[in-house]
């Protein structure tokens, strides 16, 4: 197991970080989901060994971070802040921190160069920090997590601020990480962000997981909540007439170019729907399910949250 | 990931000392550094050219008065803007003792301060007075900046988003008054050691005591860094 947590909470002062959070992490890419504040960043700094729990315990294989130096060389940890030492070119920043990281002397130069080639610094690699954008920054923070070769990587919002096109490219580099066999977490708090990188999310609010596990299982979960399929077509009010009698529909709601469906059934629904659209030649221009989407699970989720509260 | 080898303290150590001495020197505070050191020697002249170059003891005031200003100015504002801005983060999630991070800032900068330090006062000395500096009153130089260093580190860690204004204000307000009351608090005040330890003006029976005295400062002020910076959580 990589990461145990038991039982963890952590305040600062009256602050609650996280509360009682009891979770394992066994490898591949995890998502933390998020809003601001919700105590990602915490769990995050917890399992780099940056904060210690005010209660109960946590482990990253088998060991305390924050007690245990040797274990944070397993360990990759890529923050969530812009700053670094502006003053070193990129090539210097991460040889520092490979050589930190227990890297030999002889070879953290090496380590830093493959590291920046990994995330498409090669050409930047010469040039100071200070002058960096946004994304380059976030690519050179990833380097000086992956430059020991860490079997651990704790990427802390490393999609913030990047431009769309260097979004895809660092995704991609992420999920390479993780083909290679590295457990990753990763924070976010915008939900297609994490739904770009991984199906496996851990949704934290408020200091507390609220769910766990795949997407598709914490739908299941939330019985509660009608699946809602929304479809654009040209006729919306033919198809809301046809299943407006169905019993496994909820409800249904017009919106510009389409309607949307709210079913308890969705297996029922979408049979439904295909024998309407066949039966009166209705054009369909698109069909998707915000429920597959993080962004319905979340708002389902933070907002039961928020109920009980 | 097959190799597993955690650094050495003293690999740790000089790989800091390293990185502080780069960003020192591709920073401005080392050139501030340098010119509020080099006052002493302007001043050197001005005390020569008004006929009273004679002791040395208005040197050595002033030497005191910059000593108050440029190791805080390094040490303080190296340990409290790493905290402040997180970038700690970086070095506190490797495998490597806290403690180390503040060795490695205090090798490089405890060292380039010294050399500003008696290399202004050795000027000054051939400027105003007109004869090379004693040895001891370089040594005495030395040992006050490693102890202000230390200090400096040691309300770094305190307070680390106003250290250098604190650290100065200690030196200004606390140190440099007490050190001139002719009472046994002056035992706790850094420039009165380093007055005494230059040998010029007291007896020097008593400078052994200093420099006991310094090392005993030394002490508290780095266990205290010591002790917080291991508890410190970013």
């Amino acid at each position: 197991m990589t990461v145990v947590v038991d039982n963890c909470s952590k305040w600062y002062g009256h602050v609650l970080g996280v509360s009682d959070v009891s979770w394992q992490l066994r490898g591949g890419i995890v998502g933390l989901l998020g809003p601001n504040g919700a105590g990602k960043s915490t769990l995050i700094k917890m399992m780099a060994g940056l904060l210690r729990p005010s209660r109960g315990s946590l482990t990253v294989f088998g060991k305390s971070p924050f007690h245990d130096v040797a274990v944070r060389r397993r360990i990759g940890y890529a923050p969530e802040h812009e700053k670094t030492w502006d003053e070193l070119t990129a090539l210097e920043l991460v040889t520092v921190m490979a050589r930190l990281a227990g890297v030999a002397p002889h070879d953290a130069r090496g380590a830093a160069e493959r590291a920046l080639a990994q995330m498409g610094m090669t050409d930047a690699m010469h040039r100071r920090v200070r002058g960096f954008s946004k994304g380059m920054r976030q690519r050179t923070k990833l380097a000086t997590a992956i430059a020991h070769d860490p079997d651990f990587l704790l990427l802390d919002e490393p999609l913030t601020g990047v431009d769309p096109i260097a979004r895809v490219d660092i995704v991609e580099r992420i999920r390479k990480l993780a083909a290679a066999g590295k457990t990753v977490v990763v924070s976010s708090h915008v939900l297609y962000e994490i739904e770009s990188l991984t199906s496996e999310i851990v949704v934290i609010y408020r200091g507390q997981v609220l769910a766990e596990g795949n997407v598709y299982e914490i739908r299941k979960l939330i019985d509660r909540h009608p699946h809602r399929i929304r479809v654009e077509c040209d006729r919306p009010r033919d198809i809301a007439a046809e299943l407006a009698t169905a019993d496994h529909v909820a409800r249904i709601v017009f919106e510009r170019g389409g309607v949307l469906i709210e079913t308890r059934d969705p297996d029922r629904c979408y049979d439904a729907l295909a024998q309407v659209v066949i039966d009166r030649g209705i054009v369909v221009s698109a069909l998707s399910s915000p429920d597959n989407n993080l962004g319905a699970v979340f708002e389902y989720l933070t907002g039961e949250s928020r109920g009980r509260a | 990931m097959t190799d597993h080898r955690v650094p050495g303290s003293l690999e740790t150590v000089m790989t800091i000392a390293a990185l502080t001495w780069k960003r020192l020197a591709r920073g401005r505070a080392l050139w501030v550094g340098v010119i509020i050191s080099s006052l002493l020697v302007p001043f050197a002249s001005a005390v020569r050219s008004s006929g009273n170059a004679g002791t040395g003891e208005e040197l050595i005031m002033f030497a005191l008065l910059t000593l108050a200003v440029v190791p805080p100015m390094f040490v303080s504002s190296s340990i409290g803007e790493e905290i402040e801005e997180r970038t700690t983060t970086y070095l506190w999630s490797r495998p490597v003792p806290r403690w180390t991070v503040l060795a490695g800032k205090l090798a490089t900068l405890v060292p380039v301060t010294i050399v500003l330090a008696v290399g202004s006062w050795s000027l000054a000395m051939l400027v105003g007075p007109q004869r090379p500096p004693s040895p001891e009153s370089c040594l005495a130089l030395a040992a006050g900046v490693t102890a202000i260093s230390m200090m400096a580190a040691g309300i770094a860690t305190l307070v680390p988003k106003h250290g250098m204004p604190l650290s100065i204000c200690y030196m200004l307000f606390f140190d440099l008054p007490i050190g001139a009351m002719p009472i046994s608090l002056s035992e706790l005040s850094i420039t009165h050691h380093v007055y005494t330890l230059t040998g010029m003006f007291r007896d020097g029976a008593t400078m052994p005591r200093s420099l006991l005295a310094l090392a005993i400062l030394c002490a508290v002020w780095g266990t205290v860094a010591i002790w917080r910076i291991r508890r410190l959580e970013v």
